[in-house]
């Protein structure tokens, strides 16, 4: 190999070296907690209920928990697991290793280990109700029970 | 402004209600009642007259008179049902609304050019005035908002929208998000430019989808575990099956004995959310009664009739027996409407039900009005409502077990 050449193949090893850190940067700051940025963005089921839509009244009531899967469910008082479909618009975060489900608004509605108790509704797929709330089911602990939680409270 | 409309908001207005019935009844309401000592009633503590938790008594605290004067006037109003509803079937041209009265108590009929035959003076002693000032008939505006409701659901535009029959001012209430492209269709533009349409484009901004031992009614049942709902009446279906009724988005699996809590599986043999209501009932292994648990400390009460379809009337008092809430009640606001795509509602005027209630009778003594649903936005804030016990034929092929 001719010196130029030996050049040429330096300049592209050190350039994807250097996109390859500036990858890994990117990748860790945006979806792992490190020193610049300490909060993780969890995967949420989501419908389009929002306040002034009608509200249900079936009643829920657990502890905010994050599962080992990384999804967020909440555990009765008698130790079930239920997965419920959160307002439109809310977000769930760990900072600092504590769990936050927000609002639209950005504001803690529910935190890690908080008991909460609300309203919804409890629907299967196929339903007709279903589609008028439009859950985006992204994540279940729960596989083996079919009807999903929808709530419809704004939890303030 | 979003706590304005929230929950804590709903809770704290409650609260505040309930604080302002404990610390002196409506004075309003007692010095009007007839034949009473109004000034004597408002120096008696208010919770004196409070014997129980059943309707009655509830009612006697809110307007500050006699438990049995408050228990006579809901069995007239069963009473003042029964006629309406037979009115509005037998004379559909001409009969136009009804109304409760309670300063004083009374009763009044509307008809559009004149009562169609001799009514009665009185309902069981209190005063029924008949008048001839109704502008349309009842039916008629009745079938107006039924024809708007369907043509929303077939345009895709039920979701976000309520439809409400205002007897009382002679027209149909339409409440829609601000926002909404509220005519995707000929059909439907026609039908609201009906001078009889009133268009309320108040309702909240549309929000785009983002990436995002014996069975009774009145008893609590369980999902899944704890989620609970209620249950509301016994039906049975033609080949004589029985089972109870709840709300269908409560998708109940076991019903909860409130004497020892034990449970029972809940088979769940019909569905329905739509244009009949949201209602569903489920076989058990147990007999279901023709009856329902009313409230906390008082008996069960037995089924006896069912609130027709047509039978309610502006400012009725219907109480409810839910499992988070316990004994409650409200007036009628609207007889008849929809909400989120959901049609044969009856629309209250307070929000006094809470989460777990969803499936709870709604009634006046024995007779079965309706099958608690949840709170619905219209008229800027959130009301109580429920499905018609009398749709549950159309909505599941089930009738209300009733005593004789």
């Amino acid at each position: 190999m001719t010196g130029r050449a030996r050049t040429i193949v330096g300049i592209a090893a050190l350039a994807a070296l250097i996109a390859t850190v500036v990858t890994a940067y990117f990748w860790m700051s945006d979806d792992s907690p490190d020193e610049h940025n300490p909060t993780r963005r969890l995967a949420l089921s989501t419908s389009n209920w929002v306040i002034g839509d009608p509200q249900l009244q079936l009643r829920v009531s657990g502890a905010v928990t994050l599962a080992e899967s990384g999804c967020v469910h909440l555990v009765s008082p008698s130790g079930h697991a239920v997965d419920l479909v959160w307002p439109a618009g809310f977000t769930a975060s760990l900072t600092d290793e504590v769990l936050e489900i927000r609002d639209a608004d950005g504001e803690v509605v529910a935190k890690g280990g908080a008991t909460i108790t609300a309203a919804g509704g409890s629907f299967e797929a196929g339903d007709s109700v279903e589609k008028l709330l439009m859950p985006r089911i992204v994540c279940r602990v729960t596989q083996d029970v079919e009807p999903v939680l929808v709530l419809t409270d704004s939890l303030r | 402004m979003r706590w304005i409309l929230g929950y804590r908001f709903i809770a704290t207005l409650r609260l505040v209600i309930l604080l302002a019935l404990a610390l002196g009844g409506s004075p309003a309401l007692a010095s009007n009642y007839p034949g009473g000592d109004s000034q004597s009633r408002l120096l008696q503590p208010v919770a004196s007259d409070v014997q129980g938790d059943d309707l009655a008594s509830l009612l006697a605290a809110h307007l500050g008179v006699p438990v049995d004067d408050a228990s006579a006037f809901l069995e007239a109003q069963v009473t003042f049902s029964e006629l309406v509803q037979a009115l509005s079937q037998d004379h559909p041209d001409s009969f136009a609304s009804s109304r409760v009265l309670s300063e004083p108590f009374g009763f009044e009929l509307v008809f559009v050019g004149g009562p169609p035959e001799k009514l009665p003076d009185t309902v069981e002693g209190f005063p029924l005035s008949v008048s001839e000032a109704g502008q349309v008939p009842a039916k008629t505006l009745e079938s107006l908002r039924r024809h708007i409701y369907l043509e929303l659901v077939k345009t895709g535009r039920a979701d976000g929208t309520t439809t409400a029959l205002d007897l009382q001012s002679g027209s149909v209430l339409v409440s829609v998000p601000q926002g909404l492209e509220i005519a995707p269709s000929e059909n439907l533009a026609d039908l609201l430019s009906d001078p009889r349409v009133n268009l309320d484009s108040r309702g909240l901004p549309l929000m785009p989808s983002m990436v995002d031992q014996a069975v009774r009614g009145g008893a609590r049942t369980r999902f899944n575990g704890d989620p609970w709902c209620t249950t509301a009446f016994s039906v049975e279906n033609s080949s004589g099956v029985g089972g109870i009724l709840s709300a269908d988005h409560c998708n109940a699996e076991r019903y909860v004995h409130p004497e020892d809590g034990t449970t029972l599986a809940l088979d769940r043999r019909g569905q329905h959310t739509g244009q009949w209501g949201d209602v569903e009932w489920y076989a058990t292994d147990e007999t279901e009664k023709a009856e329902f648990y009313a409230g906390d400390l008082i008996p069960i009460l037995d089924v006896t009739s069912v609130r027709g379809a047509s039978g309610f009337s502006y400012d009725d008092t219907i109480g409810y027996y839910g499992r988070t809430s316990g004994v409650g009640w409200s007036n009628v606001l609207y007889t008849s409407g929809s909400c989120g795509g959901v049609d044969a509602l009856v629309i209250m005027q307070t929000p006094p039900t809470q989460g777990g209630d969803s499936g709870a009778p709604w009634f006046n003594g024995g007779q079965a009005a309706g099958i608690h649903k949840g709170l619905c936005f219209i008229d800027g804030a959130y009301r109580s409502i429920f499905s018609k016990a009398a749709r549950v034929d159309e909505a599941l092929g089930v009738t209300i077990r009733k005593k004789p």
